[in-house]
């Protein structure tokens, strides 16, 4: 067997790309908000893509939904680094950009979901 | 120095190009089965580097970690795996099983006492991969996580927190010297009591943008027979064979150990570092430095060279290095009148780079606890220069109870461990 050939070029990955380890049911959401614009089929993929982030010793005690009033950190056990990557893959995944003095404003999950609908709509705009 | 703390051997853990575990790995030397493959990095068939040394069991060798595969016994946290590179998903499995070995659990390492130590050159192909993209969007965007994956040093951070280390951490580069310093610095620091139990663990990834440089530098062999490719000591060596993996070896006070009932593998008895003060890249022509670390782990462990039963070299099958090599050997224990067994294992590895110090280390712990000493795979024509020198072909049912091996690294950074049957 041949081993170990690597791409030639490291091109930002298409969006879907991203979600395909991701359950069936998200990338079924995320193509029918490329499809449609609905909101709350973003907000679907932005809550699994919060839930990817939950450390492992968080995972035990996360309810099966998250809610809008629980802080990333306190609650849900995601530092500020993990914040930042989950940040890094939402703008991927939607093709917005986010900058840093954006990101620390942002403490429940509530505020992140709002965030990302509203930098869809002026992406739509 | 006086002092009566030593260090022991209790834990082992393997991830190479031979096997993925103690016996796989035992099995390989004994046997003298190769971990190599053919490659074709970068779908160019013109590349002159046609063998490599693989992973097998694993996928991880491109830069998004949700991609990789791996043993389904490992069972990784996905926030671990976020900031690692291949190489610290390597270093990671192997530090899991030198645990399982050594009957620890991840509990018993926050202890304070418990230090880490590690060594790797870092991942270019996640730098690569990372500074590509900060360049292609003129430097706007940047993963977050890009530093702590990629830089030297991303086995310690990555380690160290996920196990919870409290006690002394930091990483070691000196390329092909590196976890054998770790490993010298790991002891030291046990016997001035700084530290009761030390974890080593070094680890590199062989993907194009790791192993094609040294190509450039003409230290890679061109042959497509992988049997022919890695041969240390022969008089037709063109080069070495990289590979890649992740080796861990857990050190501990002798007593501390004892007294928990921990398996003991061998005492590391002493070490000694030396550099060449030559070259940036050759080694120096008569092995000084070599010799002097030599001598000196000799003298830190209080033996003569005639004590020494085995020496695991750390000829990497290039023409240069190996003919040093030579010459520190011959001076050091021909000259004395010792002719200990004497053989390279990167006949079957390959050469991994940072890591080869403490694979080797374990090699040499395996061959005292099971009585055996690994042949030199591949020797077909010794090299003349080689004369006086035991170098068997095939592994001996031996068991060595002193045995010395041998790293040098770029910059003539030389080091020798002494290992003693408990």
């Amino acid at each position: 067997m041949e081993a170990s050939t690597q791409p030639e070029n490291y091109a930002a990955p298409k969006p879907a790309e991203l979600l395909k380890h991701f359950p069936a049911r998200i990338r079924e959401r995320f193509a029918h908000f490329q499809a449609s614009g609905d909101p709350a089929a973003a907000d679907e993929v932005v809550l699994a893509i919060v839930r990817d982030h939950v450390p492992a010793r968080k995972q035990g005690t996360t309810p099966a939904v998250i809610t809008d009033s629980m802080s990333l950190t306190a609650d849900l056990g995601i530092d500020s680094v993990s914040i930042a990557d989950a940040v890094f893959m939402l703008e991927e995944v939607f093709d917005v950009t986010i900058v840093t003095k954006e990101i620390v404003r942002l403490s429940t999950v509530g505020d992140l979901r709002a965030f990302i609908r509203q930098k869809l709509a002026a992406t739509r705009n | 120095m006086g002092t009566t703390r030593s260090a022991v051997i209790t834990g082992l853990g393997f991830i190479t190009s031979i096997g993925n575990d103690h016996a796989a790995v035992r099995r390989s030397l004994c046997e003298g089965r190769h971990g190599f493959e053919p490659v074709k990095f970068l779908g160019n068939p013109g590349l002159p580097v046609k063998v490599l040394g693989t992973i097998k069991g694993f996928k991880a060798d491109t830069p998004n970690w949700r991609d990789w595969t791996y043993p389904e016994l490992y069972q990784l946290p996905r926030e671990t795996l976020r900031g690692l590179s291949p190489h610290g998903l390597f270093a990671l499995c192997a530090i899991e099983q030198a645990l399982a070995d050594a009957a620890l659990a991840a509990t018993d390492v926050t202890d304070g006492q418990t230090g880490l130590y590690c060594a790797s050159a870092g991942s270019t192909l996640l730098a690569h991969f990372h500074v590509s993209r900060l360049l292609a969007s003129n430097g706007e965007r940047c993963h977050p996580l890009s530093v702590v994956s990629s830089i030297a040093g991303t086995l310690n951070f990555n380690l160290a927190a996920h196990y919870g280390i409290r006690g002394t951490v930091g990483g070691f580069v000196a390329a092909c010297a590196s976890s054998s310093h770790a490993l010298g610095c790991a002891l030291d620091d046990i016997r001035l009591g700084r530290q009761t139990r030390m974890i080593i663990v070094g680890a590199e990834e062989a993907t194009a943008e790791s192993i094609l440089p040294f190509g450039a530098m003409g230290a890679l062999s061109q042959q497509s027979d992988p049997t022919l490719a890695s041969r240390p000591f022969d008089a037709d060596r063109d080069g070495f064979v990289g590979s890649a993996g992740g080796v861990a070896l857990i050190l501990e006070e002798a007593e501390s150990a004892r007294r928990r009932g921990a398996p003991i593998y061998a005492e590391l008895a002493g070490w000694g570092s030396a550099a060449d003060g030559y070259n940036i890249a050759i080694s120096h022509p008569e092995g000084l430095g070599l010799k002097d670390a030599l001598r000196r782990a000799l003298a830190d462990a209080g033996l003569r060279p005639a004590d020494v039963d085995y020496v695991n070299a750390h000829a990497t099958s290039t023409p240069a290095g190996d003919r040093s090599e030579t010459m520190a050997l011959q001076s050091v224990f021909t000259a004395a009148g010792a002719h200990p067994r004497i053989s390279s294992t990167k006949g079957l590895t390959g050469h991994p780079l940072s890591m080869a110090g403490v694979m080797e280390a374990a090699f040499c712990a395996l061959a005292i606890k099971d009585g055996f000493i690994p042949g030199n795979a591949h020797l077909r024509n010794p090299d003349p220069v080689c004369a006086g020198l035991d170098l068997p072909r095939e592994t001996l049912a031996e068991r060595p109870r002193t045995v010395v091996s041998t790293s040098s690294g770029f910059g003539g950074s030389n080091v020798a461990l002494v290992f003693k049957q408990v």
